[in-house]
């Protein structure tokens, strides 16, 4: 009946396979990637009902695969055939008696010996099983329970790390709640009928953490360098934000005390407690919440010992064990890296090679670069300038190559540097000190050219090709802005438009760049054509490009202030002294800040009618205006204008060759380069902040950024990432609600308590794909809803936010485009919340977009408000308010044109009829309460109208209830109440499928229900319509499946491609399942 | 947002302020208590995982001193209000409250109350607190011994001469996130405190607890209904509705024959109680339709206890409890005319990451080291 498709949910356990497999557990499914091209091998239930916690990966035979989840064990291996596809392949189902903490295969010289597998449980407990055992195929009768032959204490642990000495002894360390540590081990017997003998001694047993001990990490094998006295390490990290390193060398060490009754447990025991404590050898803090885990991943190219710790931060942070003389240790943070979003790193992989993947609460898999970890900046100044370094300082500059900038000085030379390798730039003098760029230069590239200007005089280009510098034209004042851009689309033919601006002109200068042969022979362009442009009051230009729509060219101005003119550019150059007008002007693309970057994406095609005009503000968003021609003129329209995830300086948008977007900028000290496609960051690099001179030339795994700090030039280079993303994540909070619009796009809408929205299109090939991220909601999203198909989606929130936004769903490049149209004029006006609303279109005019929108919208102080917005004008109107109680309503939904046109429920279990008074046009009264459930509805839904007039509205209860009531014109209404329909929570409700017969028959539904009970159940409703009531209402369950989402939040229905019917559940995570 | 944005917020956490209770919680026992009457008859009592103190607070007011906290305590005055307005003063019965007063009270004999949590308490006049760890076996002497000072703890005896009426337990963990751990952790803290409930409770006794209602729930009141006859899940209008949160009342304590409580081998996860076969019938039910007084129609779509991987789940039935006209939980209140903020009765306790939160406060707002890597 139900059954599962595709989920993105916490990853709980990782590791490292044969080569280039990776494995995770993801909810109840096992899932092998292939590490180099992310592709999903082979995916596999391990557990019905239970999250797999666990994996580890047979070392000698890299397809037997043991994992656990709660007190469950499977072993499962991953075969590959002769077409080199995987599948997995389980045995038996095995339980224990506890809760699995860790788990350890032991080693042995041959292949051929028996492996043993030793797990410790939250009570200490150990169990102890040898593989042989774990391969058999499913019993029929049911799971075998593996008892444990240690058997551990009362007190609760958080962590344990099992390691094994030999291949008869393990050693065991263990992280209690309470902040202590036990380090034990146990010598085993295997007394070949399948059970084993076991000799446990207690080694340490101490006060580790002012904190729960969250993560705890042995190694017997490796020492810190400078002291090959220290034979073993423990690493241990904590609810109190320490990661510390223990010398845990003597395990001859025992306290004969310690294995006597049980020690006192609990918060500051430490008093009277005897402890035997090794030494901490370091201690340090990194992580701003709580840490989870603590790893030993190898040593430094210094040969010192690496330490990395994941966190409740969601960051990975590197350490290295220092000696600061005779066996004294300083942990230094060497690396800070965020993969995830949002919080929570729940799994951690380490390979021998020295890679790490981590897993985390997004759903995310990252695979970590340590040969990426990007060298100290090189201080570029010192050693190019040399001995002018006191008398000359770099100036202004723009790449000119992969790895060339082109660059004038201080002094007024121009040089050109090649930076490909990090340790030894050279520099190229290409001329000696000209007298008017001495002291004021500008420097503006394209590949190959770089044009300088500066206080007077000449404005000239330079020729990579042939190394030669030109003057092209002259100015008579300072040159303000210098801008270049190709004037030949193909870029082929090396022509250029050539923008100036002077310092204090209302107008700016247009040259057209030509090839022309010089008198040296060689083809270079030079001035051909001059036109004036005029520039609207205010307007300083800080960005340019040429665009060609439909064999017309234009050039498009950015100014300081967020305004963008137009300018056609095809009529002949007019009358000297005759500047020309713009086109159009669209004013606060960027609201009043600077727009930093323009660029035109043709789609390739120069003769189309429409084009996108890309924009980059120090509003910190990217825009995105569509522009067509038509009739001969341009119209333009905002497609896409979203905040990206830093800035507010965002500086540039770069086109790739693949076609995808880079866009980079600013983050306080950081400059960031983004990835728009993968909306991930590839490059971040500490620089001192915004107001600099930089440049930036992308590459495939990062770039090359030059920057000037306190007078100095520095250069950074980065060539692969720093890390990768497997599979990428989604929300970094849980999920609040969802809604998927019903046309054939079927754009997936999710709002997360991470205070995102993110839009997601589902296919059976790519699965679920984020393509863009929403953020501008300041709280938790509460509730979300499209309208007009995927033209509208509207958003709520707490502080009263609430939000209009238009989509565009086919915007080159992007692919959907995002546009904040409007927001409610109370947002952010109180600390009330929007908890739920109802949108319903009230004027439609055929062919263009709805105009307005009638808003219901209900408060968590019990008030409900009914609000119109004009698309035309962006303008609200409040058209009637009113009040029910005191208890805060939760969900709204409009009965059409009926007497009691408003339905609401609430926290108290009611639903609500309500009617807007005749009379009183301002306020809206509630007609009639009817009690439903026993406290908050949660979910609601209703039927299209029966044949009688009368509606169907399933609620969903906090009382674990599932209530439909059938609401009759009249306001008459009547309840069936399904109590214990599930064991938690009802939160989602969908229609699945209908089967309405005409005005006499009956109507059938399939409704689906998902709680938080992480069960989703599908009931079959009856309805005949003739009965009185409920009367003719019944109600049958004909599935029950679990869902590895927590926290569920709700569910929508959706399509699936080969046209059955599916239901998307959301919580901590999503799941797509199929309903049969 | 303000000093009050919190009072506006949780009109519980401003009423706990005003009425002197440590903490918001204290309303929930109270409205457990007008629904299940668990303090009729109630003189000796256990209270677990009792800091900050305040269901122990509760337990003092009404069985030691003899007040009587009624549901006025907690009413919506301006719901009340609403409801007169709207109803033109002929209130349906179940909002007839505040109107009538509530039971009249008087201090009782021989009340014991034992408090324990792993945190110290402040102390409450006539209660015995107890630091010690409910896991703990060393507790039980502990608690024995607290309950009835002529108990001999050289005794190998580790049941109750007088056994309690109630034991109650308000613990919960620090969630960690992970939700499937944060439901075992709180499990197990479910499974100490009833371990050492059957050590001291008296046949026919009580035991309300803090439960997660979230996956595999249904196995927990199973297991809870093979030694309580009734097993009902309830939440107070005074906890929030988005919250996980929900308590389990379990009335009428049947020990199973032959059976010794112990906390050397407690029962838990690892070691769980048998179900017999007339219990399996229990805990199942027929389908059938029911026109409640109200009109509206239940419908029991009927179950079979299931059993998965030989555990068995069992839905116990819910009941709210605090009526319509308690304050919600989850609503913005208006503040009363006139309102002033106060001060929290008692400070929260420092969490293990003060030092941390000390430390970064001295290195600026970060622990010093800002300038590696990406910039978080």
């Amino acid at each position: 009946m139900l059954e599962h498709v595709e989920q993105l949910v916490p990853v709980t356990a990782l590791a490292f396979c044969s080569d280039d497999v990776i494995i995770s557990g993801e909810g109840q499914y096992v899932r092998a990637y292939d590490a180099r091209t992310r592709e999903l091998l082979a995916s596999i239930t391990v557990f019905d009902n239970t999250a797999v916690h666990g994996l580890i990966v047979d070392e000698h035979q890299g397809s037997t695969i043991v994992a656990w989840g709660g007190s469950l064990i499977r072993e499962i291996s991953l075969i590959q055939d002769e077409g080199a596809s995987h599948a997995f392949k389980a045995f038996a189902l095995r339980t224990t008696t506890d809760w699995i903490l860790d788990g350890a295969l032991s080693s042995s010289s041959d292949e051929t010996s028996v492996r043993t597998l030793a797990m410790v449980t939250a009570h200490n407990a150990l169990v102890v099983v040898s593989l042989e055992d774990l391969s058999h195929l499913e019993d029929a009768k049911g799971p075998s329970k593996i008892l444990p032959i240690v058997p551990g204490s009362n007190c609760i642990l958080y962590t344990a790390h099992i390691h094994w000495l030999s291949s008869s002894q393990c050693l065991v360390a263990s992280g209690t709640a309470f902040g202590d540590v036990i380090v034990w081990s146990t010598v085993l017997s295997d007394k070949h009928d399948g059970t084993f003998a076991a000799t446990t001694q207690i080694h340490y047993t101490f006060s580790a953490h002012e904190g729960s001990v969250f993560g705890v990490q042995l190694s017997s094998t490796i020492a810190p360098q400078s002291n090959p006295e220290v034979r073993g390490l423990l690493a241990t990290c904590s609810d109190d934000r320490t990661v510390r390193i223990w010398d845990i060398s003597d395990l001859a060490a025992e306290d004969p005390t310690l294995l006597g009754p049980q020690r006192e447990t609990g918060f500051g025991s430490k008093a009277t407690m005897e402890e035997h404590a090794p030494r901490c050898l370091a201690k340090a803090m990194g992580h701003i919440s709580r840490i989870w885990h603590v790893r030993f991943t190898g040593f430094d190219p210094a040969d010192r010992l690496q330490i990395t710790s994941f966190g409740e931060d969601a960051s990975t942070i590197t350490w290295i064990l220092k000696s600061s003389g005779s066996a004294v240790y300083d942990l230094e943070q060497t690396n800070v890296q965020r993969a995830h979003a949002g919080k929570h790193i729940w799994s951690v992989a380490t390979a021998e090679d020295g890679r790490i993947a981590t897993g985390g609460a997004d759903g995310a898999i990252a695979i970590y670069n340590s040969a990426a970890i990007m060298a100290p900046p090189t201080e570029l100044s010192e050693p190019l300038l040399g001995s002018w370094k006191s008398a000359d300082k770099f100036k202004a500059y723009g790449f000119i190559s992969e790895s060339t900038i082109a660059c004038t000085t201080e002094q007024g030379k121009v040089v050109a540097i090649d930076l490909q390798h990090d340790d030894s730039s050279r520099i190229n003098e290409l001329s000696s000190c000209m007298p008017n760029l001495r002291g004021y230069s500008l420097v503006t590239t394209l590949p190959g050219y770089a044009w300088l200007a500066g206080a007077s005089g000449g404005i000239y280009m330079y020729a990579h090709e042939h190394e030669r510098l030109f003057q092209v034209c002259t100015s008579t004042q300072k040159t303000a802005g210098l801008f270049v851009d190709y004037l030949d689309f193909s870029k082929a033919r090396n022509e250029f438009g050539l923008l100036v601006t002077s310092v204090g002109s209302t107008t700016t200068r247009l040259l057209k760049l030509v090839p022309h042969m010089q008198s040296s022979i060689n083809l270079v362009p030079t001035a051909q054509l001059e036109r004036s442009l005029k520039l609207d009051p205010g307007f300083v230009v800080t960005s340019y490009t040429l665009t060609r729509l439909g064999g017309r060219n234009s050039a498009v101005l950015g100014s300081r202030d967020g305004r963008i003119a137009i300018y056609g550019i095809d009529t002949a150059s007019e009358m000297a002294g005759t500047a020309q007008t713009s086109l159009l002007v669209l004013l606060d693309v960027h609201a009043k800040e600077a727009v930093t970057s323009l660029l035109w994406d043709s789609a390739g095609l120069t003769r189309d009618l429409t084009g996108f005009l890309h924009s980059t503000g120090r509003d910190g968003k990217h825009a995105i205006h569509r522009i067509t021609l038509a009739e001969d003129t341009l119209q333009t329209d905002l497609v896409h204008q979203l905040s990206l995830p830093f800035g507010p300086n965002i500086e540039h948008i770069s086109l790739r060759k693949d076609k995808t977007f880079m866009i980079w900028g600013f983050r306080s000290k950081h400059f960031v380069a983004y990835d728009v496609h993968a909306q991930r960051e590839v490059m971040v690099v500490e620089c001192g902040g915004a107001h600099r001179n930089f440049a930036f030339q992308p590459s495939e795994g990062g770039g090359i950024f030059v920057w000037t700090k306190a007078s100095n030039l520095y250069r950074q280079s980065q060539n692969q990432a720093l890390f990768g993303l497997l599979r990428s994540g989604g929300h970094g909070r849980e999920i609040k609600s969802v809604a998927i619009s019903s046309t054939p796009s079927q754009i997936i809408a999710t709002g997360a308590e991470d205070t995102n929205i993110k839009l997601w299109q589902y296919n059976d090939y790519t699965g679920l794909r984020c393509s863009q991220t929403l953020r501008k909601h300041n709280t938790g999203i509460q509730h979300l809803q499209w309208a007009c198909g995927d033209h509208y989606l509207f958003s709520s929130g707490g502080f009263e936010e609430f939000f209009v936004w238009r989509i565009t769903a086919d915007v080159a490049g992007i692919g959907i485009g995002v546009v904040c149209e409007s927001s409610h004029p109370r947002s952010g006006t109180s600390d009330l919340r929007i908890m739920s609303f109802d949108v319903q279109h009230a004027t439609v005019v055929e062919g263009r977009e709805p105009e307005t929108f009638a808003i219901s919208m209900v408060y968590s102080d019990s008030t409900l408000q009914l609000w119109r917005y004009m698309t035309t004008d962006r303008s609200w109107k409040l058209c009637a308010s009113g009040d029910y109680l005191t208890a805060c309503l939760t969900q709204a939904t409009s009965l059409g044109k009926t007497s009691n046109p408003f339905l609401t429920a609430s926290m108290d279990g009611h639903i609500t009829l309500w009617s807007q008074a005749e009379h009183d046009g301002d306020t809206v009264a509630w007609t009639q309460r009817h009690r439903v459930h026993q406290n908050a509805i949660l979910s609601l839904m209703k039927t299209p109208t029966l044949a009688d007039g009368s509606v169907l509205v399933l609620t969903g209860g906090d009382d674990n209830a599932l209530g439909i009531s059938r609401v009759t014109p009249s306001g008459r209404v009547r309840t069936l109440l399904v109590p214990r329909a599930h064991a938690a929570a009802v939160t989602g409700l969908g229609f699945v499928g209908t089967d309405a017969e005409g005005v006499s028959g009956s109507g059938k539904w399939r409704v689906v229900s998902a709680s938080v009970d992480q069960r989703v159940k599908v009931w079959d409703v009856d309805v005949d319509w003739q009965r009185e009531g409920v009367e003719g209402v019944d109600v049958r369950l004909v599935g029950d499946v679990h869902t590895a989402v927590a926290d569920v939040s709700g569910l929508e229905t959706m399509g699936l491609r080969d046209g059955g019917l599916g239901v998307l559940v959301v919580g901590v995570g999503m799941d797509v399942l199929r309903v049969g | 947002m303000g000093k009050s944005s919190k009072d506006k917020r949780d009109a519980y956490y401003r009423l706990a302020k005003e009425q002197g209770w440590r903490a918001r919680s204290a309303f929930k026992l109270l409205q457990l208590d007008e629904e299940f009457n668990l303090f009729g008859d109630v003189t000796r009592v256990v209270d677990l995982c009792a800091a900050p103190g305040s269901w122990s607070q509760v337990l003092s007011r009404i069985l030691i001193q003899g007040q009587t906290v009624g549901r006025a305590a907690w009413e919506d005055k301006r719901y009340q209000e609403l409801r007169r307005l709207r109803e033109a003063g002929s209130l349906p019965e179940e909002y007839r409250s505040g109107l009538c007063a509530p039971p009249s009270s008087k201090p009782r004999k021989d009340v014991k109350i034992v408090a324990i949590d792993l945190q110290p308490m402040s102390p409450l006049e006539g209660i015995t607190c107890l630091k010690a760890d409910i896991t703990h076996p060393s507790t039980i002497p502990l608690l024995l011994k607290a309950l009835d000072p002529s108990y001999d703890p050289m005794s190998t005896s580790i049941e109750a001469s007088h056994p309690v009426d109630l034991v109650l337990s308000d613990g919960a963990p620090d969630v960690t996130g992970l939700h499937d751990l944060d439901i075992y952790v709180q499990s197990q803290l479910l499974w100490a405190a009833l371990n050492l409930a059957l050590c001291v409770l008296k046949p026919g006794g009580k035991f309300v607890a803090k439960i997660f209602r979230g996956k595999d729930v249904d196995l927990l009141y199973a297991q809870l209904k093979v030694v309580f006859e009734g097993v009902t899940v309830s939440k107070p209008r005074s906890s929030r509705a988005s919250s996980v949160e929900a308590f389990i009342v379990c009335t009428d304590f049947r020990p199973p024959r032959c059976f010794r409580a112990s906390l050397d081998s407690p029962l838990g996860a690892r070691n769980t109680l048998q179900q017999n076969g007339d219990k399996d019938l229990a805990l199942s039910t027929e389908r059938s339709r029911i026109t409640r007084d109200d009109g509206i129609i239940e419908l029991i779509v009927g179950s079979e206890p299931q059993h998965t991987d030989g555990d068995i789940r069992w839905i116990a039935p819910f009941l709210a409890c605090g009526d319509l006209s308690s304050f919600d939980a989850d609503a913005s209140h208006k503040l009363p005319e006139g309102h002033v903020s106060l001060d929290p009765v008692q400070p929260p306790t420092a969490p293990p990451y003060k030092t941390a939160l000390e430390e970064r406060k001295k290195m600026g707002g970060a622990y010093g080291k800002t300038k590696l890597g990406t910039g978080i």
